[in-house]
């Protein structure tokens, strides 16, 4: 299949799934329909169990809080001797069991988006105050490149993935960046 | 009269001096062997000069006094945790007058003269907290039997009367003539004295390491990485086997492509056996990896299609059929005819896995004429017996090590001897030392849960407000069923079965004053479902009906639980007495800040356990659960902080089945594969634990189930407590509880 | 072929890749106070410590040990903190069946190292990785509590 030619069936799919999202999230919808698939998939519970308000995080697609009575720890990593790292590797392991990335972690509380509407994750999002002070260009990169956040779309085991596929995801993401990230 | 009774005391015990210096006490020898409760075969001679290496354990080697004054007590129970390895080598020492700390403990081989006395010296069997029960009077015997040889010996050394000689931490001791002799200086000439015919025993006041709370003789091993247990056994080269089982119970494999297995590298072999399919491999990982890649096509034809679901509705439409009797007091039928009201309630308990830590394994080093078999066990001898239908040896050819386990709970006492017969079917296809390991999944998934049981409970009031009838009827599977049908029992000429009454007595001792009582059972059976009793078997699921079913008929008269239970235990001093205790000890009717209580009493296994639990319960039905109060009477406490050590077990035990505990079957799939999907009690869920012994001095009681039923019932009186909600299933996720 | 640091000493071990730590510990060097649990993380019995933080060795794969230093349960009493905890827990009779034990001490251990007198909420948070079907969590407590109160 040449390239051209499957850019424009993957233009074509993720702008009719732009607009799908865009109708069927019509209570929360975001303001700028650029930036509405982006909530879609920051608010999948892949994205979301770890960008928690709460001093845990969260498992699986009901969200349920972690197991083994896991916590957030000053930095973000677990308590001091129960890190993430006890378990989660640098890649899935026991055949999917046990999830894995490199620099697994929860979000900073700066960037909890639990219970945030569209807009108000969009500020979030692009507030150099909250999201380590990184810019359009580098929120692009950083959430298309980052392996953590690449993990979303080969999380292992049964887990579901975000609606967007993750070429999709970044090129929504490249059309909201090119914007100057509209919320 | 058993056999064993018939012996006598100078058969049951054989002295001889050591190679080397000391005392080698056995135990059976002579006559024994007749006991045997293997079939007898060319290789078994009496129970005299071994014939073959295996023969050497039958001997039956009892406790080894050493010249440097070590005392050895070999265990005929098996240590799953509960400290067997510790409370009876207590007993003996207290008898003999040991110096505790020059004492160890060692499991025995597997021999008829390590037999449990409670299963009338037919078996090695540690289920039905029974340890302690069957062994103590043996266990003194000897100890008292050898004090006086010891003392005889030094009698004759110094030339002095025996009775003017004392004994004292191992040493003999002659007050008059002001010396002393360690039981290791005496030990070889002990070995020559007469084994005495009736030694006194001690009166209880005088005992001095039995009702002590020694540490654990298994403590520093526990806590080094050194303790050995059947999962840790190494032999020379020893291959490792995992056995991919059908999804449903009784499938069979049809076809198998184990080309991709076979293709994975360090992978051995692929062996279809009755059980399944097994990978063997150099290592675990490497058998596990090829597992995964084998292909099977099971036959399901005569496979389990149990449905948690479809069976929890017939298990109800039974509950209205009359059962099998199991006790019939006054005329119950007329007492409901003539009652003001009778009011009844139905529960519903499901499937439960025992999740021992340590996953099930054994090593089988099997080379065609013989076998040595080591694995954590709670049933050594019948595993014993199943594994020489197997390999085709007799039991002579096998020598059979009883490793401590990693927990047991009972499915490590499967008198169908599961795990081993599996074993030693892959050990007889490969011919190499093999060490069968299931993972967490396989023995999640792999049956001999606790069974399912629906319970109906009625009572019937009289004008004087007072209970005049009561019934109690069960419908469960009955976890016997399986081993008499099991048609490879069928070779066994001349095998007795063990005596499981006690294993399946689904009378709850019932102890309130009520002056007719019915209760009958439905004892259903499914050979495609495997159940197993699972620490303090129906006791569960019985007690926690008639407990929280006493408590509402309290409410129904207008009574405190525990002023109403007490009222109908006049006759009962035991059950009172440790009501009394843990009222007492909970400070019952004192809570406060939101806290609830609630209480339940029972006795079994000659003992009597008296709970309290504290819970509150928040708007979202979040439980927390602050405490648990146990009042315990076993009679006499061999070592009281074991005891207390098993309730603390026990309540924990409790609540993690309570909580969560639910096997699923869907069309005869289990649904739990590990302890995300079962999960157990944690740390941070876990209450403050109390307890307190009641010693009434009367003979020793069971210990290991004590704790485990009273915690149900008492914590769901306290949920009502809290909410007015009556809990007719469990676990409480069921009805959307959660725990803090 | 992987060369890994385990209680001070390097071993050259010949295993696939992706074997886990917790097998390599227990069938090629034959440590076997490491036990195997739930070979998901979830029970914590297999519990080391990499560099000093306990880790579950049934899901770290060995290729990912690098130079990282492991000590197992057969070691830990050459630190004085893991010798204190062995020390208690035969005092209190902390150990039942003792399977689950190596992993609980090892998470005990690494607990006081870092903090010398852990609240009941602090043992929660390091302790409930580690399961124990015994049940002897209220001991565990009461040993670390303990240890902090009488000798660190």
């Amino acid at each position: 299949m040449p390239p051209n030619f499957a850019n424009t069936i993957r233009r074509i799919v993720s702008s009719s799934l732009l607009i799908a999202a865009g109708l069927i999230s019509s209570q929360v919808a975001a303001q700028s329909p650029l930036f509405q698939p982006l909530f879609e998939v920051l608010t999948h519970p892949r994205c979301l169990n770890c960008h928690t308000k709460t001093d845990f995080p969260r498992q699986g697609d009901e969200r349920r809080r972690h197991a083994q009575l896991v916590v957030r720890g000053e930095d973000n990593h677990g308590a001091p001797t129960l890190q993430c790292s006890a378990c989660h590797q640098d890649e899935n392991v026991a055949d999917g069991a046990v999830p894995g990335a490199p620099h697994w972690a929860l979000a900073p509380l700066s960037m909890a988006w639990e219970e945030l509407s569209p807009s108000e994750l969009c500020a979030v999002l692009k507030d150099t105050s909250k999201n380590g002070n990184r810019n359009l260009e580098a929120l692009f990169k950083h959430m298309s490149e980052d392996e953590l956040v690449l993990w979303g779309w080969t999380p292992g085991g049964d887990r579901t993935t975000p609606p967007l596929s993750q070429p999709a995801f970044v090129e929504a993401l490249r059309a909201w960046v090119d914007a100057g990230g509209p919320c | 009269m058993t056999e064993l009774d018939k012996i006598s005391r100078r058969d049951f015990i054989r002295v001889s001096v050591l190679a080397g210096g000391g005392l080698l006490v056995a135990c059976g020898g002579g006559g024994s062997s007749s006991r045997s409760n293997a079939p007898s075969g060319p290789g078994d001679n009496g129970g005299g000069t071994p014939v073959t290496p295996a023969d050497a354990f039958q001997v039956g080697e009892f406790m080894r006094i050493s010249t440097d004054n070590k005392i050895t007590v070999l265990v005929g129970a098996s240590e799953i945790g509960q400290g067997a390895l510790t409370s009876i080598p207590m007993i003996v020492a207290e008898e003999l007058d040991a110096d505790w700390s020059q004492v160890t403990a060692e499991m025995s081989p597997v021999a008829a003269n390590f037999n449990n006395p409670y299963f009338q010296n037919l078996l090695q069997f540690t289920v039905a907290s029974s340890a302690i029960r069957g062994y103590f009077q043996g266990q003194r015997s000897v100890g008292a039997a050898v004090r006086q040889m010891l003392i005889n010996a030094a009698a004759k050394r110094w030339g002095v009367e025996a009775d003017t000689l004392r004994t004292e931490a191992s040493f003999v001791i002659d007050d008059i003539g002001g010396r002393r002799a360690s039981y290791g200086e005496l030990s070889s000439a002990a070995a020559e004295e007469p084994i005495p015919n009736n030694p006194p025993l001690k009166d209880p006041a005088a005992y001095r390491i039995i009702g002590s709370s020694q540490q654990r003789l298994d403590a520093a091993d526990k806590t080094n990485g050194s303790f050995r247990y059947g999962m840790d056994v190494d032999i020379p080269n020893m291959l490792t086997a995992v056995i991919a089982r059908p999804p449903r119970f009784n499938g069979q494999a049809l076809n198998v492509d184990d080309n991709a297995a076979l293709a994975v590298p360090g992978v051995r072999s692929v062996h279809t056996i009755l059980g399944g399919v097994a990978v063997v491999a150099d290592d675990f990982w490497s058998a596990d990896k090829g597992r995964k890649a084998l292909i099977v096509q099971w036959n399901e034809l005569l496979a389990g299609r149990t449905d948690s679901d479809t069976q929890r509705n017939a298990y109800n439409l039974r509950l209205n059929l009359p059962g099998l009797p199991i006790r019939t007091d006054g005329l119950v039928l007329l007492a409901q005819t003539l009652a003001s009201e009778t009011i009844s309630a139905d529960y519903y308990f499901p499937f439960m896995a025992h999740a021992a830590m340590e996953p099930l394994n054994v090593v089988v080093d099997y080379d065609g004429s013989s076998a040595e078999i080591w694995t954590g066990t709670q049933s050594a001898t019948l595993d014993k017996i199943f594994a020489g239908l197997i390999l085709g040896l007799l039991p002579d050819q096998i020598t059979f090590h009883m490793m401590p386990s990693g927990g047991g709970f009972g499915r490590r006492g499967n008198p169908l001897a599961d795990f081993v017969r599996d074993a030693c079917a892959v050990a007889k296809a490969v011919r190499q030392p093999v060490k069968v390991i299931w993972t967490r999944e396989d023995d999640m998934k792999g049956g001999f849960y606790r069974p399912a049981a629906a319970v109906r409970v009625s009572a019937s009031i009289d004008s004087a407000n007072n209970i005049s009838a009561w019934t109690h009827r069960s419908v469960t599977q009955d976890v016997t069923a399986l081993l008499y049908a099991e048609n490879l029992l069928d070779s066994l000429a001349d095998f007795t079965l063990p005596p499981l009454k006690e294993l399946t007595d689904f009378e709850t001792g019932m102890p309130y004053k009520i002056d007719n009582v019915l209760m009958d059972a439905h004892l259903t059976v499914n050979l495609a479902m495997p159940a197993l009793w699972m620490r303090s078997v129906n006791k569960f699921s019985d007690v926690f009906a008639q407990e929280t079913f006493i408590d509402e008929l309290a409410m129904k008269v207008g009574k405190n639980p525990y002023n109403f239970r007490r009222d109908l235990l006049s006759e009962k001093p035991r059950h009172r007495a440790v009501l009394d205790a843990v009222a007492d000890a909970a400070g019952w009717g004192f809570s406060s800040g939101g806290i609830s209580q609630g209480i339940a009493v029972m006795g079994h296994w000659n003992s009597f356990v008296a709970q309290v639990v504290e819970v509150s319960v928040s708007a979202n039905r979040e439980l927390t659960i602050h405490r648990v109060v146990s009042a315990v009477d076993c009679g006499t406490a061999i070592n009281p902080d074991l005891v207390i050590a098993q309730v603390e077990s026990a309540v924990i035990f409790a609540l993690s089945s309570i909580l969560f505990g639910e096997i699923l079957l869907e069309d005869g799939v289990v649904q739990q594969s590990n302890f995300d999907d079962y999960p157990v009690l944690r740390m941070y869920q876990t209450p403050v634990i109390e307890t307190v012994i009641v010693n009434s001095g009367n003979p020793v009681g069971g210990v290991g189930e004590l704790g485990v039923p009273c915690v149900g019932p008492a914590l769901a009186n306290a949920i009502f407590e809290a909410t007015n909600e009556r809990i007719r299933e469990l676990p409480l996720t069921r009805s959307n509880f959660k725990i803090a | 072929m992987f060369t890994i640091r385990v209680n001070g000493v390097e071993h050259t071990v010949d295993a696939s890749e992706d074997k886990p730590l917790l097998w390599v510990l227990r069938e090629n060097l034959k440590l076997t106070g490491t036990k195997y649990g739930c070979g998901q993380a979830l029970c914590g019995s297999c519990t080391v410590h990499v560099d000093g933080q306990p880790t579950r060795s049934c899901v770290m794969p060995i290729s990912a040990v690098g130079n990282k230093q492991i000590r197992t349960i057969e070691d830990i009493n050459t630190e004085h903190i893991g010798s204190l905890v062995q020390q208690t827990w035969q005092t209190l009779n902390v150990p039942q069946c003792g399977y689950c034990q190596s992993g609980q001490i090892m998470a005990a251990t690494a607990l006081l190292k870092n903090n010398a007198s852990p609240s009941d909420q602090d043992i929660d948070k390091a302790m409930s990785g580690n399961i124990c079907r015994c049940g002897t969590y209220p001991r565990i407590r009461k040993a670390i509590h303990k240890i902090a109160a009488e000798q660190l």
